[in-house]
């Protein structure tokens, strides 16, 4: 007596008795026809006495994920990268999921010959391009994550210093321009393990006049030490001024911010918000990677290149980031990230 | 040159009786999927080797071409050698059989109750590794490695070899089902392994270099949970293929901020974050030419929602 099991089975094979077919080799003509090739793409080049290899896919993937902790290169009692409730992509307030996007990831092996031998470096994977919300509490970063600052000074006014509300007083159409990047308390440029995001020292606030008023404003402020006038109008008065940082300070106000006050970064270049501060458009980002390298790599993309230090290493490409002042003094709050979110209430 | 030595340990008689039944497909009752109770068909593979390439024995080719590089030189990538054979093989240079599974504990294709899978009226197939909780033993757990050379533009340029010992994928399954007029399932890929080794040789497979080495490797990957969240898997018509896993949008009402309202498809959500598929990865130590970058982690990562479509480069 047949079981049920055994009844589906030999439903399954049935067919079988009746087929008449055979396997047979496909010709070469045949298989010149066959497509599908320029998904994979492979590459050699030289660069710096270094040999590479790179292998890149041709996909475009998007997602929506949830991690309760991303740590690699854990070792001497800390981490190169360590991020606490990772998440890409996001829900919006109607409910729909905003994913995370990456085209063509690549593998990149990087090879230094000693003698007849060739030794592997470093390995990395990268995206042709990404864009979309990076969630995370993040507690250390070795990498190379350049914020660009763009604002108008009315925007000083969350600086918390007097000197920066006044300046956001003055100068309250100007836009400013600076670009934060990895740095230690004293404001040395630090891409190992760092914890905070800031004007590296002797990097400028740049304060741009955009009337009359705001031109007289600047060229009082150039009077103030830390300060230089990049540019004048032909009557002598600063039209783009220069406050210089030192010691995550410019003007007294402070420029280096802890890491974890960024709980989502907007990835991609032209990002657009509403004001309800929702991403409406924004274009790939070039060069988003992480890298795993014995010494000090320079990996190029196209004709950027970018010096990765040895260890784990997370680089977002300049402008891949985004920020206006409020953000870059106060921080980002988290986009929602579940349905069913601990940083909603449990909501 | 190709060499398999393998004895299989199945259950051959269903295939030899197919010939003699005569029946119609028909639709399989509630009552008859009620009694699917897991018996199927258990692989054993006993005294197993595989080994081949073209470093075999002059053994036969396997080439991969048309491929190109952004300047448009040909790339032919071919393999060399591929083995899968008993833990200790040095890199594939010492090759004895290995019983892969065992008669209490083998790979197996079964059908499945689906209502206990979350799938309901439908019978599942799966194609399952040996369970975790009856582990593989060490003599159950085969070395495998792979070497690719590399040819750009006509030339021998370089040997790429990555090579595992002792692996287990116990606890993987494969399910599938149909729904939506479409084949849906969910899959589990376990691996563990002491150690991933990669390394670079020149294009005669000698002067190789420094390692890249994952040591004690734990991935235990999740997609899918039933219909809820079914993984599909498509080719289209110009040859490009999709991957999807699916959305959790429009699984609950939601509020003014997008999250669930209280009510039983919050509950389902809540399941879905207590108990859904987590992808877990935990590499002990990362050493790259001898240098120590310690471990990797990554925990409880859930996929709400991934689309993944090839194209041309």
């Amino acid at each position: 007596m047949l079981n049920t099991f055994s009844k589906i089975i030999l439903f399954v094979l049935l067919p079988i008795q009746f087929a008449s077919a055979q396997l047979i080799p496909i010709d070469e003509a045949e298989l010149s026809e066959m497509t599908g090739q320029a998904f994979i793409n492979l590459d050699h080049s030289s660069s710096d006495g270094l040999d590479f290899t790179k292998v890149s896919l041709g996909l475009e993937v998007k997602t929506s994920l949830n991690s309760n902790l991303l740590d690699v290169g854990n070792y001497d009692n800390g981490s190169d990268i360590r991020i606490k409730d990772f998440a890409l992509g996001n829900i919006e307030s109607d409910g729909s999921i905003t994913p995370f996007e990456i085209e063509d990831p690549f593998i990149e092996l990087a090879f230094e010959q000693e003698g007849v031998k060739q030794n592997l470096v470093g390995v990395r994977l990268g995206f042709g391009g990404a864009k979309g919300a990076l969630s995370g509490t993040i507690e250390s970063l070795s990498g190379n994550i350049n914020v660009d600052i763009r604002d108008t000074a009315a925007g000083l006014n969350n600086s918390g210093s007097a000197l920066g509300g006044l300046a956001a007083v003055l100068l309250a159409n100007s836009p400013i321009e600076t670009t934060a990047q990895l740095v230690d308390s004293n404001g040395n440029l630090d891409q190992t393990r760092a914890s905070l995001v800031g004007i590296p020292n002797g990097d400028t606030f740049d304060i741009y006049a955009s009337n009359s008023l705001e031109r007289i404003a600047l060229t009082v402020i150039d009077a103030l030490p830390q300060t230089e006038c990049a540019a004048r109008t032909w009557i002598g008065s600063c039209k783009q001024l220069e406050l210089e940082a030192q010691s995550c300070e410019a003007l007294g106000i402070s420029v280096c911010f802890d890491l974890k006050k960024y709980n989502t970064l907007d990835v991609g270049t032209n990002v657009v918000k509403d004001g309800n501060g929702k991403v409406t458009s924004s274009d790939f980002a070039e060069g988003l990677f992480l890298g795993f390298q014995t010494k000090a790599i320079t990996w190029i993309d196209g004709t950027t290149s970018t010096t990765a230090t040895r260890g784990a290493f997370l680089n977002v490409p300049n402008g891949g980031l985004q920020v206006n002042l409020a953000d870059a003094f106060k921080g980002t709050d988290r986009v929602r990230t579940r349905y069913v979110d601990p940083y909603f209430s449990g909501f | 040159m190709l060499i398999i030595t393998n004895k299989i340990l199945v259950v051959l008689t269903l295939f030899a009786s197919s010939t003699l039944v005569n029946a119609d497909l028909i639709t399989l009752e509630d009552s008859d999927l009620s009694e699917v109770d897991g018996e199927g068909i258990g692989l054993v593979l006993e005294d197993f080797i595989y080994n081949a390439g073209e470093a075999v024995n002059g053994g036969g080719t396997f080439e991969i071409n048309g491929l190109q590089t952004s300047d448009d030189k040909d790339v032919t990538i071919s393999i060399s050698q591929f083995y899968i054979a008993a833990s200790g093989s040095n890199q594939g240079t010492i090759l004895n059989p290995v019983n892969i599974g065992r008669l209490n504990n083998p790979f197996n294709i079964e059908l499945r109750d689906g209502d206990n899978y979350g799938v309901d009226n439908k019978a599942i197939f799966e194609f399952s590794a040996p369970s975790v909780a009856n582990g593989s033993r060490l003599s159950e757990r085969p070395d495998v490695g792979i070497r690719f050379d590399l040819d750009i533009d006509g030339n021998p340029f370089q040997s790429l070899d990555n090579h595992i010992k002792s692996l287990s994928i116990d606890g993987s399954y494969l399910r599938l089902w149909g729904g939506g007029g479409r084949m849906e399932g969910e899959v589990a890929l376990n691996i563990y392994t002491p150690n991933m080794a990669f390394f670079a040789c020149d294009s005669n497979h000698e002067n190789c270099g420094q390692t890249v080495e994952f040591r004690d490797v734990s991935i235990e990957a999740k997609l899918g949970y039933g219909e809820f969240q079914p993984v599909t898997f498509d080719v289209s018509s110009d040859g490009h293929f999709h991957f999807s896993v699916g959305t959790l949008e429009g699984k609950c009402a939601t509020n003014s901020t997008g999250g669930c309202v209280s009510g039983s498809d919050r509950n389902v959500l809540i399941d879905f974050y207590d108990n859904g598929p987590k992808t877990n990865i935990y590499i002990d130590n990362v050493v790259v030419a001898g240098q120590e970058f310690g471990t990797t982690t990554v925990s409880n990562l859930q996929i709400q929602y991934l689309d993944v479509r090839s194209r041309d480069l």
